[in-house]
């Protein structure tokens, strides 16, 4: 961070969380596009039901619980780093860690299972939609398991010391991750 | 160890999973239309749960609402915009 | 080692500071300063205006001479000349407009005009010329991909873009796609950067409201530019999964529906004109307050409309839609909605004009380009009412009238205003002045023969002629245009060659240019303040500023001009 910045700051907030939260209002528009489009399509449709009637609701609920979970750590994780207690910090942010990649591999699988049952992106629309978005969702879960993992590895060797914000500027990316999540879940698996 | 603010976000996952379940319940024990009102409502509810508490919206300056809802409103006028073209088919044979 | 006294804060010594021990590498190639990091997009810009440039030349060669040889190309096949016809689009608007009007002059000016030492992400910015590099290189190679560059128009319309059968092409439009979405990338991140910096980063007493109109031109363009392109970035992977998964969002025969991409693309695409035109009005509002020496008349109004224009740039995608099978229904709100957003910059056009009445003028080139910007864009402005009322774009949609239309909007705002940004602040880039009597030359030429390009070809679209088509010989209706077409054609010749003035000058001046002073121009704004070019880490000290940076002329002060850090009681602020 630009310690000029930090001197200056014309408002109280750092640079860091002004840039983050810069990044997530440009991040809504590309999903809300991608959601835009697939509820304008499917609600001028015949319902799509029988092609979404295929979906795996189990994996998707366990999955639900898992990114829930891994908000509520991340945040613990930084309530604990800004406590100073590093090492507890690193703990939240390990199991944060863990959740995400159960999510990953609970995605995994269940894309697994609906392409041995021939379920491919070009089965239909409704497939086209499910996996554009599950897809794009899950390449953002990655991305935010390696910065997770970055901070995680800092935290446990303690030079996340000089930085700890970095932890609260990654959870409002996993945060923005799990809240596209939470409306995800029930206009593919509920509707 | 702040064991105040950790069991503030403990509750606040509490809530959301006693939120899932009542979507999900909803979703088979209700008719169509009013689960799917119940359902999105509760998902707004959850978001807004994650966003005020786990991303500290509550405690921040207005800028930051600011910076989450007007991308959201341009994202339901683009929705609404789509409306004509997709759910009334109005030039589709 | 540093001069100690030189460092502002107590932080701790590194290798950025001592810059005359940085390797070549280090200081031009990777640097993290935003001035150098400036520099690069100029650099690449301008070289994207080369092949801009040299696209035009071979469509209307082949236009004005359909199916003969072009003079140094050779014979061009329509499946060419599709694919002309597409990037020279994507050149002009993303590769040449976008980081000029706003990487360059946003990335350059807004440390400086607002005190401080660098951008708040300062190697986020790096990386972000370096994402741009990439899609730059991405799009180059595209050329020469078996199949050729992408063909479908730089709108992109499926099924034409959908289906590689029908355009002939490949790789091209997969790489196009690639292309855009690293530049995007990469505009994100410096929009992140722009932002956060003026946030957090202005010098003591340097309120939003004593900020230059230009920050707040690049501010909003970046938050249009931010909120619009999320839609397009979902569309394009929608694009990408049609081409090459199988899918069929776009395609009929599969469920989807190629309408889908027109609202998507357009709904980006209208916020997008308006981010490349607010950073020119801010550049020549600066220009023109400089050289009438009178502040910026409306400044507040100026800012308020800019920020409704933002807003309502959302409102008016449709009406680029008007006959393409949308829900008729849509045609009447857009076209009122169309109607309204010209009233905010009218606001800021008359504002402009007010500006300059009674002024003392002082004619020299940024504010002779600043002129003609207004000029040219006043009348791009006005043939855009014709565009935006359905009934009469029924009419002209897809034909000529509307290239015209949008040639004055945008080559006003991209050249024009971009030419007289570059004549205003090369001094304070480059540490000399431009040949002034070649920059007189260089407008005039240019101002003559884009008229002479322009205003036959609205002729040549109402007569009907038809856009990205490559033969108009072929159709009966369009031979009596051809002297027209064959005109307009010479006359672009004319306007290419023209610019060899500008390339001319600025080498020479960067070579040989008679050495600048700190403030050659007698500005007010911040930049002037330090030396021309500034040291790393730009201010010897941070400046504290004391008034808004349109004092000009005041009738009590001292001088015709006060700068921002000037802390005379004795001279009254102008501001409001």
């Amino acid at each position: 961070m630009n310690s000029q910045a930090a001197a200056m700051s014309g408002v109280e907030t750092p640079v860091g969380k002004n840039g983050t939260w810069w990044f997530l209002a440009s991040e809504i528009p590309i999903f809300g596009g991608l959601i835009a489009a697939y509820i304008v399509m499917r609600l001028g449709s015949a319902g799509w039901s029988d092609a979404s009637s295929h979906l795996n609701f189990n994996i998707a609920l366990t999955n639900t619980f898992l990114l829930l979970t891994s908000s509520m750590t991340i945040v613990m994780a930084h309530a604990a780093v800004q406590n100073s207690a590093l090492k507890r910090g690193a703990n939240f942010l390990g199991l944060t860690i863990l959740l995400g990649l159960g999510f990953l591999g609970m995605k995994a699988f269940e894309y697994g299972t609906e392409i041995s049952h021939g379920f491919l992106p070009s089965s239909g629309i409704f497939w086209s939609f499910y996996y554009g978005m599950t897809g794009l969702h899950a390449l953002h879960v990655l991305a935010g398991i390696v910065v997770n993992v970055v901070l995680w590895s800092q935290a446990v060797k303690g030079s996340l010391a000089r930085h700890p914000h970095r932890v609260e500027l990654a959870g409002l990316y996993w945060h923005l991750v799990d809240i596209i999540w939470i409306f995800l879940f029930p206009l593919l698996y509920l509707a | 160890m702040n064991n105040a603010q950790e069991r503030h976000y403990l509750i606040i996952w509490l809530w959301l999973v006693v939120l899932v379940g009542i979507s999900v319940a909803a979703a088979s024990a209700l008719p169509k239309i009013q689960a799917l009102v119940l359902i999105f409502s509760i998902a707004i509810v959850k978001a807004l749960l994650v966003a005020r508490n786990y991303m500290h919206l509550k405690n921040e300056k207005p800028i930051y609402y600011a910076m989450a809802l007007v991308p959201l409103a341009f994202v339901i006028i683009l929705l609404l915009g789509l409306f004509p073209d997709f759910v009334y088919h109005v030039t589709k044979p | 080692m540093a001069d100690p006294i030189m460092l502002e804060s107590s932080e701790p010594m590194n290798k950025e500071i001592t810059r005359h021990e940085l390797s070549f590498v280090r200081r031009y190639l990777f640097s993290t300063d935003h001035k150098v990091i400036a520099k690069q997009y100029l650099t690449l810009s301008l070289f994207w205006a080369v092949i801009g440039a040299a696209t035009a030349y071979l469509i209307r060669w082949q236009i004005a001479h359909p199916d003969t040889e072009a003079f140094g190309w050779g014979y061009i096949e329509p499946q060419v000349y599709n694919s002309l016809v597409t990037m020279h689009g994507t050149i002009m608007v993303f590769f040449v407009a976008m980081p000029l009007l706003l990487s360059v002059f946003g990335n350059f000016l807004i440390p400086l005009m607002i005190g401080a030492k660098d951008m708040a992400f300062p190697k986020l910015n790096a990386l972000s010329f370096w994402i741009f590099l990439l899609s730059s290189l991405v799009l180059f190679v595209s050329f020469f991909v078996p199949g050729g560059a992408a063909a479908a128009g730089w709108t992109g319309y499926p099924p034409l873009s959908a289906k590689n059968e029908y355009t002939g092409g490949s790789y091209g439009m997969d790489l196009w796609l690639l292309s855009l979405a690293l530049e995007f990338a990469s505009f994100l991140l410096g929009g992140i950067n722009f932002l956060t910096t003026t946030m957090n980063m202005r010098a003591p007493g340097l309120t939003w409201f004593r900020l230059p109109v230009i920050v707040w031109m690049q501010l909003t363009a970046a938050v249009i530019f931010m909120l619009s392109v999320g839609p397009l970035v979902a569309g394009a992977i929608l694009l990408l999964m049609d081409r090459n998964l199988g899918t069929t969002f776009y395609l009929a025969d599969g469920g989807g529906d190629p309408l889908l991409w027109q609202h998507l693309f357009w709904f980006f695409g209208h916020p997008e004109v308006y981010v490349l035109l607010l950073p020119g009005v801010g550049i020549i509002l600066e220009v023109i307050a400089v050289f009438a020496r009178k502040p910026v008349f409306a400044f507040r109004p100026i800012i308020y409309a800019t920020i409704v224009a933002g807003f309502l740039s959302f409102i008016v995608w449709a009406h680029h839609q008007y006959i393409s099978g949308m829900d008729p229904r849509l045609a009447m709100p857009f076209s009122i909605t169309t109607i309204i957003i010209s009233v905010p910059f009218a606001l800021i056009i008359f504002s402009i004009i007010a500006t300059l009445w009674g002024s003392n003028m002082s004619l020299k080139s940024p504010m002779l380009f600043a002129l003609g910007t207004l000029g040219v864009f006043i009348f791009g402005g006005l043939t855009g009412i014709f565009n935006g009322s359905a009934p009469v774009d029924i009419y002209i949609h897809d034909t000529y009238f509307v290239v015209a239309h949008f040639h004055y909007t945008l080559f006003s705002n991209v050249f024009f205003g971009g030419f007289a940004g570059i004549y205003f602040w090369f001094p304070k880039m480059f540490g000399r002045m431009m040949n002034e009597t070649l920059g007189k030359i260089h407008f005039w030429l240019t101002f003559l023969f884009f008229n002479g390009v322009f205003i036959p070809m609205h002729l040549v679209g109402l007569r009907g002629m038809m856009r990205r088509i490559a033969n108009p010989m072929q159709y009966e209706f369009l031979k009596p245009i051809e002297p027209l077409n064959m005109f307009i054609t010479m006359m672009a010749i004319l306007l290419i060659l023209s610019q060899l003035v500008f390339v001319i000058n600025f080498f020479w001046s960067l070579m040989r240019g008679q050495v600048a002073e700190d403030n050659p121009w007698q500005s007010n704004t911040l930049e002037w303040t330090t030396s021309s070019p500034p040291p790393h880490e730009n201010f010897d000290t941070t400046p504290a500023v004391y008034r808004w940076p349109y004092d000009y002329s005041l009738p009590d002060a001292p001088a015709d001009w006060l700068p921002q850090n000037n802390s005379d009681p004795s001279a009254n602020a102008a501001e409001r």
